[in-house]
């Protein structure tokens, strides 16, 4: 990553419109959502965990999305290493993805949402479930671009139906036969990951390792797909 | 500096370039020209690595193997309109480039300044002409002092005259200063003096490559004529073959024009047939000799008839476009 191009990234970003409505979105939502109050401390992480995904596939779509095809172009060869460019978009993508992450988690506290007060555990553990189902959303979002998906209709489609389907992970493995139990493997592990949060008291500090690793593994997997893939693209502009 | 070898590149059905081999020395400058579609701009743009071959490669030399070991400076034919003023972007690409603040801050004073670009400098692109794009274009190309190439798509485009001058001493002296330069121009004449070879493309292949040389005067660039032909070519084969055929249908023609080894394909109608009062029609396709006979396995294939197969030079083939040189007539029939 080169933070010369994240900062290139973020400033290209930021003069677009294409982040307003998702972060309308955000905004509304979560402001509605702690407008009752009080509210349990993991019912409400968890679900806004679950919010955060989908505002944050649509922001990653949407940040993909916002550069021109020469603009890239120029980028690129100025970068001199494609990998560098897109290590470094995702690098930038990521950062945003944090901030809105550590919002969800800070302004409840701020305003005194919760029935009793966040733990000193509990603060960093929901920080990182939301940062790990924000870099979930973008990583999918980001093999669904206009450049390996060309229909902005079926891009969005599939990267909703991929939320759903990895939500209702339980219910597909009660519906599939047991050999086809290994595909659920291959739906992102945002169950499991909102579950740590759940059971974060009972749940040994092993297993809630396990479950981080299994995460950001599958992150990384996401962005070598998309690395590789972007290398065997045409960067051309049509 | 980089071979091009036998690279082809296809687009769905239309097949672009058509096995291109070229060798590019180090500081050398080439000037492509061709009618819109002969894949000028495709090429360039693989040459930048912004492209992959088909098939073919582009095989870079001379310490410049790795892509972050060579510095290209691009101009592309379109400049977008940003939503970012020429200072915020040209500051960010030298960043990226990992110049230094002051080295960015004086190339690109003196770059604007050259193209009276100064009054605009805090300006969002948004609102500019397309001149005053393509002039930012050109410095974001040329940020880096020097450059190990140069690659310029119609950077003319949009220019005053002014500012085609100074773009064109600007060339000569990157030029004299070791950069290899490939520009595609339409205006080509105001290009000439900055070419020391000149390509010919035509339908994705390269039927012209001369050498030129420049001399420089007193009161600035004065071009001698062409003086070493090196080769006017088809591809590299020196020959190729005519084939004429009819009963042609819809998908066979679309085969045909995306096959690799043909050249050009033309379709005609000729004579009325006594019986029927209709005309008939003719598609004559050239093609390369050693790719003919794979032609004829696809036209027969696809219940085609062929009428005649003719060996021609690819230089009379390409110079007079009829068929005034034939030289052997290999077969004919129905």
């Amino acid at each position: 990553m080169r933070l010369s191009l994240i900062r290139y990234f973020l400033l290209s970003f930021s003069r677009t419109n294409r982040y307003v409505a998702p972060l309308m979105l955000y905004v509304l939502t979560f402001t509605l959502f702690y407008s009752q109050k009080p509210n349990p401390i993991i019912g409400s992480y968890a679900a806004t965990a679950v919010i955060f995904l989908f505002i944050a596939g649509w922001f990653s779509y949407a940040f993909h999305e916002s550069h021109d095809r020469v603009q890239e172009q120029l980028a690129l060869l100025h970068t001199n290493k494609m990998s560098t460019y897109f290590l470094s978009k995702w690098g930038a993508l990521a950062l945003m993805l944090a901030c809105l992450a550590l919002l969800t988690v800070l302004y409840p506290i701020a305003i005194g949402a919760f029935a009793d007060s966040v733990s000193f555990q509990m603060g960093p553990l929901a920080f990182l479930i939301h940062l790990e189902v924000g870099l979930i959303a973008s990583g999918v979002a980001q093999l669904f671009q206009s450049r390996f998906v060309s229909s902005k209709g079926m891009a969005v489609s599939g990267i909703i139906i991929v939320f759903a389907l990895s939500l209702s992970q339980n219910k597909l493995a009660e519906v599939l036969p047991d050999m086809l139990h290994v595909l659920l493997w291959l739906l992102p592990p945002v169950k499991q990951t909102v579950e740590v949060i759940v059971h974060s008291a009972e749940l040994p500090i092993q297993e809630m390792l396990w479950t981080k690793a299994v995460t950001l593994g599958y992150v990384a997997i996401l962005l070598f797909i998309y690395v590789m893939r972007m290398k065997r693209t045409d960067m051309h502009c049509k | 500096m980089l071979t091009i070898e036998r690279v082809h590149k296809r687009y769905d059905v239309s097949h672009v370039l058509k096995g291109i081999s070229m060798e590019v020395p180090r500081g050398q400058s080439i000037l492509f020209r061709g009618e819109n579609g002969s894949g000028k701009s495709t090429l360039l743009r693989m040459i930048c690595g912004l492209l992959r071959p088909t098939s073919g490669r582009v095989r870079w030399m001379d310490g410049l193997e790795k892509e972050d070991q060579r510095t290209i400076g691009y101009v592309p034919e379109r400049f977008p309109q940003l939503n970012m003023s020429p200072y915020e972007y040209l500051m960010a690409m030298g960043r990226i480039q990992r110049m230094s603040d002051r080295d960015i801050q004086g190339r690109m004073d003196e770059l604007l300044g050259l193209f009276r670009m100064e009054p605009y400098r805090d300006q969002r692109m948004n609102g500019f002409s397309k001149g005053m794009l393509q002039k930012v274009n050109l410095v974001q190309a040329m940020l880096l002092r020097k450059p190990d190439l140069l690659v310029l798509d119609e950077p003319l485009s949009g220019l005053d005259m002014d500012a085609q001058r100074k773009l064109q001493q600007l060339l000569m002296e990157l030029h004299s200063e070791g950069t290899a330069l490939m520009m595609v121009c339409h205006e080509s004449d105001l290009l000439d003096s900055a070419a020391e070879r000149i390509i010919t493309l035509e339908r994705g292949l390269i039927v012209g490559d001369e050498l030129v040389t420049v001399s420089e005067s007193v009161c600035g660039t004065e071009r001698i004529e062409s003086v070493e032909r090196k080769e006017k070519l088809l591809r590299m084969e020196s020959a190729c073959a005519r084939i004429v055929c009819c009963r042609v249908g819809e998908e066979l023609r679309r085969l045909l024009d995306a096959h690799e080894g043909v050249v050009m394909l033309e379709s005609y109608e000729e004579g009325e047939e006594c019986e029927t009062h209709c005309k008939t029609h003719y598609i004559s396709i050239e093609v390369l000799t050693s790719a003919s006979d794979g032609v004829l396995r696809l036209i027969l294939e696809g219940a085609g008839s062929v009428m005649s197969v003719q060996q021609i030079s690819a230089d009379s083939a390409r110079s007079t476009g009829i068929m005034e040189n034939e030289e052997d007539e290999l077969c004919a029939s129905h």
